[in-house]
C-alpha cells in the first residue's frame, strides 16, 4: 500500500502552485495571454478528441464492409483451387495406375498405393455410417445472447474427431470438409476453423464405419461423455444419427 | 475567470470547426484527451485551494502531453505500444480521481 500512496500523492500536485501555500500574486499579461492560450489548447483537444470518436463510425463501417467483401472473394478462390487440386490429382492417379498396370511390380504397387491414398484420405469414400450434429447452446431469450460457455469449441471438435477415429471410422468429414492425417481443427477468436478454412454452427461429422459398433463405441467413450457433460453444464446441442448411405469427398492437402 | 472562458472558447472552436487531426497524430489522440481532461481537474483543484499557479499549470500541461506522447511512441517502437498506454492511462485515471474527489470535498464539505 505505501507504493500506491507515495504514487498517488506525487502524482497528484503535479498542478498544484508553488506548494508552500502561497496564492500567486498579480501577472503579467504575457502570462495571462499564454494561460489563455494554453486553456483554449485544452478545450481544442478535448473537444477534437470527442468529435473525432463521433465521425470516425461511418468510415470504420465501410472499411469493415470492404475487409467482408475480400474476405469472401479469396475464400471463393481458394475453394475452387482446392477443387482443381483434386480433379488433377485424380488424373495423375489414373495416369499412374494405367503406367503401373504394365508389369508385375508394378501392378503390387499400385495396389499399395491404392491403400495409401485411402489410409491418407485421398480418395472419395461412400458407405454407411454416423451423422453426428453439435450445434452452440440455444439463445437465451431474456440476454437475446448465447449463455456463458454456450460456444463450441475447437476443442469439442477435436474431442469428438478422435473419439470417432478411436472407435473404428475409417473416413470423417466435418461440415463437409474430408479430415486428412494432418487435419487442423482450431479456433481464431469466436470461429472455429478447420485446415484455415472458417465453419459456422451447426457443426456435422460424418464418419464412415459399421454404424452399430461405433456408436455403441463412441456413446460409451470418453468422446460421448463428454459431450453429455457439455449438455448437462452448458445446453451445447448434439445428436448422433446412423446413416445408410454416407459420401465423403476426398480430401485436399491444404495450403501450409 | 478569463482561464475559464478560454476553456470554453477552445471547446466551441473544436466542435465548430472539427479540425481534421493528421493520420501520424491520431494514435495520440486519446492519451492527449486524457491527459487534457486530467489538466482540467489538476487546474481547477489548484483553483479551489487558491494555490493556482498560471505557470506551473501551462508547463505541467504541455509536459505531461509530450511525455505521454513520447511513452507511447516509444512504446509502439519497442512493441508494447499497448501496455505502455495503458499504464500511462491508469496513472492520468487515477490522477483525475483524486483531484475531483479533492474538488467534490471543497465544493459540498462532502
Amino acid at each position: 500500500m505505501a507504493l500506491l500512496t507515495s504514487l498517488l500523492r506525487d502524482v497528484e500536485l503535479d498542478y498544484v502552485g508553488r506548494g508552500d501555500g502561497t496564492p500567486a500574486g498579480p501577472v503579467g499579461p504575457i502570462r495571462q495571454a499564454t494561460l489563455v492560450v494554453v486553456v483554449t489548447l485544452v478545450g481544442l483537444v478535448l473537444a477534437v478528441g470527442l468529435v473525432q470518436r463521433r465521425t470516425d463510425e461511418p468510415s470504420q463501417i465501410a472499411r469493415r464492409a470492404a475487409l467482408m467483401t475480400q474476405i469472401e472473394s479469396r475464400t471463393d478462390a481458394v475453394t475452387q483451387l482446392q477443387a482443381d487440386i483434386t480433379s488433377t490429382r485424380a488424373r495423375i492417379s489414373t495416369a499412374e495406375q494405367e503406367l503401373l498396370a504394365r508389369t508385375t511390380t508394378g501392378a503390387a504397387l499400385s495396389a499399395q498405393i491404392v491403400e495409401l491414398e485411402r489410409a491418407a484420405a485421398l480418395t472419395a469414400v461412400t458407405g454407411p455410417g454416423l451423422q453426428i450434429v453439435v450445434d452452440d447452446a440455444p439463445i437465451d431469450a431474456s440476454t437475446k445472447e448465447l449463455p456463458a460457455g454456450g460456444r463450441v469449441l475447437d476443442r469439442d471438435l477435436q474431442l469428438v474427431v478422435n473419439g470417432l477415429w478411436q472407435n473404428g471410422a475409417e473416413a470423417v468429414a466435418l461440415n463437409g470438409y474430408r479430415l486428412t492425417a494432418t487435419s487442423a481443427i482450431r479456433a481464431a477468436g469466436d470461429a472455429i476453423l478447420v485446415d484455415f478454412r472458417p465453419l459456422v454452427p451447426p457443426y456435422t461429422l460424418q464418419a464412415i464405419a459399421d454404424p452399430g459398433p461405433l456408436q455403441k463405441g463412441f456413446e460409451q467413450s470418453a468422446a460421448g461423455a463428454d459431450l453429455r457433460s457439455l449438455n448437462d453444464q452448458y445446453g451445447i446441442r448434439w445428436q448422433l444419427d446412423a446413416v445408410d448411405r454416407l459420401a465423403l469427398a476426398a480430401g485436399a492437402t491444404g495450403p501450409r | 475567470m478569463i482561464a475559464a472562458i478560454g476553456l470554453v472558447i477552445g471547446i466551441v472552436l473544436g466542435i465548430v470547426f472539427q479540425p481534421g487531426v493528421p493520420l501520424w497524430l491520431q494514435p495520440y489522440l486519446p492519451i492527449a484527451v486524457v491527459a487534457a481532461i486530467d489538466a482540467v481537474f489538476g487546474g481547477v483543484r489548484a483553483l479551489l485551494d487558491d494555490v493556482f499557479d498560471d505557470r506551473v499549470f501551462v508547463v505541467s500541461f504541455l509536459s505531461n502531453v509530450m511525455i505521454a506522447g513520447l511513452l507511447v511512441f516509444l512504446g509502439d517502437q519497442l512493441g508494447v505500444g499497448g501496455q505502455i498506454s495503458t499504464g500511462v492511462v491508469v496513472v492520468l485515471a487515477m490522477r483525475i480521481f483524486s483531484n475531483a474527489a479533492a474538488i467534490r470535498r471543497r465544493l459540498f464539505h462532502a
